[in-house]
């Protein structure tokens, strides 16, 4: 799957244009705060309907426009796909070549792409947050449906916690409502992040092996936030939840719970972010995203186009180049931006066309 | 322009889904009809608003109390169809598949926005199950709040020893009611099931 065409107009500082990508690497150049995130931004947006950053629909559109509007052309296999989106007037509109589209699962399957952004290339060492994060868009890419289950299950949550903290005198009745609503979607989305860690790791660890000979071996361990059985089981987060109820209400917030999961990295059995050095912990990072691309491949069939943010920040020039040599084998687009200019240099034999953005342009170097 | 005609644009594009351009075409159209449609028109909303209230049994808008649903002895005494809004009610009469009461909540529980049972007519609820009645169906919407609201009124009608069935699954996660098709609707009524 590769985008060789992304329309942008009145999105972010971007201006109204279009950008034709090459396949292979496509690198982004420029100066901070001149755009170089956002074209990432409104690629990811295409695909999965979001941002990638914690970022609001009306965030997305231009200061001083109504609406933004989106274009790709997409080519799988030779099939040309075009996507159409605009952003904010009275809602969101969609469309698939000519067609308007309502279904929204139907546009979901159209464009895959793996997002990396500095943050999730801090994964290792960084708050579970972001390693659940990071799972959840992986999971997402095999089950959109994955995405409905964690606002649901968040939905669900927030609204127990704000029960908590009511100031009147608790109605247990209306809290327990809500605890089950949350232990079955919160067992839901445990359960796929587990199942993802498994399909993963024997991946990650084979791409770690290749990357570095010497490298100890990586192991993930799914943590579940709550007392989990083997099964992760609907009636044991609840169970949970019930016995955590007294504390919950000194507390004024639920301890238990999917909000709690993570899941550990760990080299020859220690753990990585804790042991590990600066350059085994990136190393890990890029064996785990590029297990993603594979499982995607493996699973699928699929080769999403991967972004890229800002590489210099957190990879060194080792790992890009393993990171970019594994890439190409595995046939994938890449879009990566940077503000080091040493890179268009260093990376001229294997970038197959660089563009500069500069004050919300994109042009071909 | 005149006066007049500023704050009737003023007034309807307070309503949903009216802009300012929609608000001006739509004076001007009532300026170009003849003048008994204005007249009949500001009669049929004055008379909405003085005689369409919410039926004190079941919270049906209506222009009697009890409403036409409750007062009709044809229907089945022995069931109330939980609703969250009247455009649900409508849609479920709509859909044909059902003869019995309803109860209309008003909403669902959303700690979100400081819903609790107290303004959902939950007791109200409750208040109603005589011995007459033998099973309540809860159809309110597939949401978060929707399930979460069927979930706490199922405890409260089990301790009054009334039958509970939900809806069928059917309906689209996050699903409204009055946004379902008849079929799917009359399905996912004569597909309830018994809440375990
Ligand atoms: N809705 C918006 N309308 C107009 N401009 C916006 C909007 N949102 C963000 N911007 C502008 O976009 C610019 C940031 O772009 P972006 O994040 O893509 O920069 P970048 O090139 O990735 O920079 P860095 O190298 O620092 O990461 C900022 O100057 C910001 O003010
Ligand atoms: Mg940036
Ligand atoms: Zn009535």
């Amino acid at each position: 799957m590769h985008l060789s065409q992304v329309q942008v107009s009145g999105y972010r500082n971007l201006i109204a244009q279009s950008i034709e990508l090459s396949e292979g690497v496509n690198l982004f150049v420029g100066n901070n705060g001149q755009g170089k995130t956002n074209i990432l931004e409104a690629v990811h947006f295409l695909s999965s309907l979001r941002s990638f950053r914690a970022a609001a629909v009306r965030d997305v559109i231009a200061h001083g426009e109504d609406v933004a509007q989106l274009g790709a052309k997409v080519l799988d296999d030779g099939l040309p796909t075009e996507l159409k989106l605009i952003l904010g007037g009275s809602g969101r509109r969609l469309w698939l070549g000519q067609r308007s589209i309502s279904n929204v699962r139907e546009y979901l399957g159209q464009f895959k792409v793996v997002a990396f952004t500095p943050d999730d290339l801090a994964m290792v060492k960084a708050g579970p947050a972001l390693r659940r994060r990071f799972l959840d868009r992986a999971v997402f890419l095999f089950s959109p449906a994955h995405l409905t289950r964690v606002r649901q299950f968040q939905t669900a949550l927030r609204s127990r916690n704000s029960l908590l903290k009511q100031r009147k005198k608790a109605d247990l009745a209306v809290i327990d409502s809500f605890s089950q609503k949350m232990a079955e979607y919160g067992a839901e989305v445990s359960r796929a992040r587990c199942d993802f860690v498994r399909r993963i790791e024997p991946r990650a660890a084979a791409i770690l092996a290749e990357m570095e000979e010497t490298s100890p071996r990586l192991d993930l361990r799914f943590k579940a936030g709550w007392q989990a059985g083997e099964d992760l089981s609907q009636a044991d987060l609840y169970q949970d939840l019930c016995d955590s109820l007294d504390r919950d209400l000194l507390r004024k917030q639920t301890s238990h719970g999917p909000q709690q999961d993570d899941f550990e990295i760990s080299l020859a059995g220690e753990s990585a972010r804790r042991f590990a050095s600066q350059g085994q912990q990136r190393s890990c990072v890029v064996a785990l995203l590029l297990a993603v691309v594979e499982l995607a491949d493996a699973e699928l069939g699929l080769h999403p186009v991967i972004l890229l943010d800002d590489v210099s920040s957190e990879l060194d020039p080792d790992r890009r180049q393993q990171l970019l040599g594994l890439v190409s084998k595995l046939g994938s687009q890449l879009l990566i931006t940077t503000t080091d200019e040493g890179l268009v240099g260093d990376m001229a034999g294997q970038v197959n066309r660089r563009f500069r953005v500069y004050a919300g342009r994109v042009d071909p170097l | 322009m005149a006066d007049a005609m500023q704050r009737l644009i003023g007034l309807l594009r307070q309503l949903p889904s009216v802009g300012e351009k929609t608000a001006t075409r739509l004076v001007f159209h009532i300026l170009s009809s003849p003048p008994d449609y204005g007249h009949a028109l500001a009669q049929a909303v004055a008379d909405v608003v003085e005689r369409v209230h919410p039926c004190r049994r079941c919270g049906n808008l209506s222009e009697t109390s009890p409403c036409s649903l409750c007062a009709d002895p044809r229907r089945d005494q022995s069931v109330i169809c939980v609703v969250e809004k009247v455009q649900d009610l409508l849609a479920v009469e709509n859909s044909h598949e059902y003869r019995g009461l309803y109860h209309v909540l008003g909403g669902a529980l959303s700690p979100l926005e400081g819903k609790g049972p107290d303004q959902i007519r939950a007791t109200e609820l409750v208040d109603r199950l005589g011995s007459e009645v033998r099973e309540v169906i809860l159809a309110t919407s597939a949401s978060v709040e929707g399930e979460a609201t069927a979930l706490y009124l199922k405890k409260r009608i089990e301790q009054a020893g009334v039958r509970v069935s939900r809806i069928a699954s059917g309906i689209p996660v996050g699903g409204e009611l009055e946004y379902i098709d008849r079929g799917t609707l009359a399905l996912a009524l004569s597909g309830r099931r018994e809440m375990s």
